[in-house]
């Protein structure tokens, strides 16, 4: 008898030891919430757009009061729009990717929609990030342009500051705005590493497992 | 009508739940996450019913979208199977004829199939259930020739680990 034949006689034993399931509980059991990878992609988005959103309305007041002194008011409102259409569209782009999944796909289609949605995903954690540095770049050269408005507004807001020495107040206040920055980033990155990446490895090792099924063939 | 469909549903899903609770069986290592896998598995299954025509039947259907949510659906990571899973395994199985050998070569061959990509392992497991290679590879969606490529590799595979 070979090993397979081995297992085969021994599993078919496991019938009369499986566990039994009620009508009842069986029936509850359809209205629970499905935990999938891709539902869970799909919510996980949802909460970050409200966080952003929140965070949008939270924002003090004088730093927008910043922004317009420094000529940046409509900039930032056009940005600010622009990135939650773009949030949205991918938020559409999830929905899709989940609603394509068909369970009854073969193993192989099933695996493509799964890469079809680890791409999607790569693609919103890439824009994200891309996308905020290049805010942060463009807003620093903004302000190295403007240094005198810049010099200004935060004379205006720290009177005790020394106004000899302008350099060193420039300076300062540009090596602040690179580390918060870096730490925003940074943070970012971070947090798509705990929530999204996690998910994706799962994922990754699927469509491994369909590139050597692919190699078989 | 939507309560006809889940009365119907939920009746054949009573019937071949063994079918779902054996696959439950082979993906997962204890009874937490053998509920929770059964759990998802129907959900996917009523959410996917409304594909289901009739042209194949109940439990065929079953074992595709079943085994398609237990390799790639299912959110609860792969981790290292300890040595006190081998005895979950192997307390579900009733031995009528105890032989130690034969035992503990079939712990030796539960601990090489639990290593198996998810893939293998659904080989496997419609192997055990007695099924054809063309079912094998029509439920998996795989060619016939592919599913028997695979099925001889695990085959050797298995070997070297019984007969080292």
């Amino acid at each position: 008898m070979n090993e397979l034949d081995l297992l085969k006689k021994h599993w078919q034993k496991t019938d009369k030891n499986l566990p039994k399931y009620s009508y009842e509980q069986l029936y509850q059991m359809l209205h629970k919430k499905s935990s999938s990878i891709v539902k869970w992609i799909l919510y996980i988005s949802l909460i970050e757009f409200a966080i952003w959103g929140a965070l949008y309305f939270i924002i003090p007041q004088e730093s927008h009061e910043f922004n317009k002194e420094m000529g940046l008011a409509r900039t930032m409102l056009i940005g600010s729009i622009l990135s939650f259409v773009i949030f949205l569209f991918f938020i559409g782009l999830f929905y899709y990717n989940y609603s394509r999944i068909k369970i009854t796909d073969s193993v192989k289609e099933l695996m493509r929609s799964i890469l079809r949605t680890r791409q999607t995903v790569y693609l919103f954690i890439i824009w994200n990030i891309v996308s905020s540095a290049i805010v942060m770049v463009l807003i620093s050269l903004h302000y190295s342009r403007n240094k005198e408005k810049l010099l200004e507004f935060i004379l205006e807001q720290n009177p005790t500051l020394n106004i000899e020495n302008t350099e060193a107040v420039i300076t300062s206040f540009f090596i602040g705005f690179s580390i918060t920055a870096i730490i925003f980033i940074g943070v970012m990155l971070l947090l798509y590493r705990i929530f999204y990446m996690r998910l994706l490895k799962r994922l990754k090792s699927n469509y491994k497992q369909l590139q050597d099924m692919e190699k078989d063939i | 009508m939507q309560k006809e469909q889940e009365h119907i549903f939920v009746k054949k899903l009573e019937k071949h739940q063994n079918i779902v609770h054996k696959i439950c069986t082979f993906y997962t290592n204890n009874p937490d996450d053998h509920n929770d896998l059964f759990q998802e598995i129907t959900i996917q299954l009523w959410r996917a019913y409304p594909s289901f025509r009739g042209d194949s039947k109940f439990s065929t259907w079953m074992y595709r979208v079943a085994l398609n949510t237990a390799i790639t659906l299912y959110r609860k990571s792969k981790r290292r199977v300890k040595a006190q899973d081998y005895d979950n395994i192997s307390f579900k199985i009733e031995y009528e004829d105890y032989d130690p050998t034969a035992d503990k070569q079939v712990k030796l061959l539960y601990e090489a199939v639990k290593q198996l990509n998810s893939i293998d392992k659904a080989l496997v497991f419609l192997y055990l259930e007695d099924k054809s290679f063309e079912e094998i590879a029509s439920t998996l969606g795989i060619s016939n020739v592919n599913a028997r490529v695979r099925m001889s590799r695990i085959r050797d595979r298995l070997k070297r680990i019984v007969n080292p």
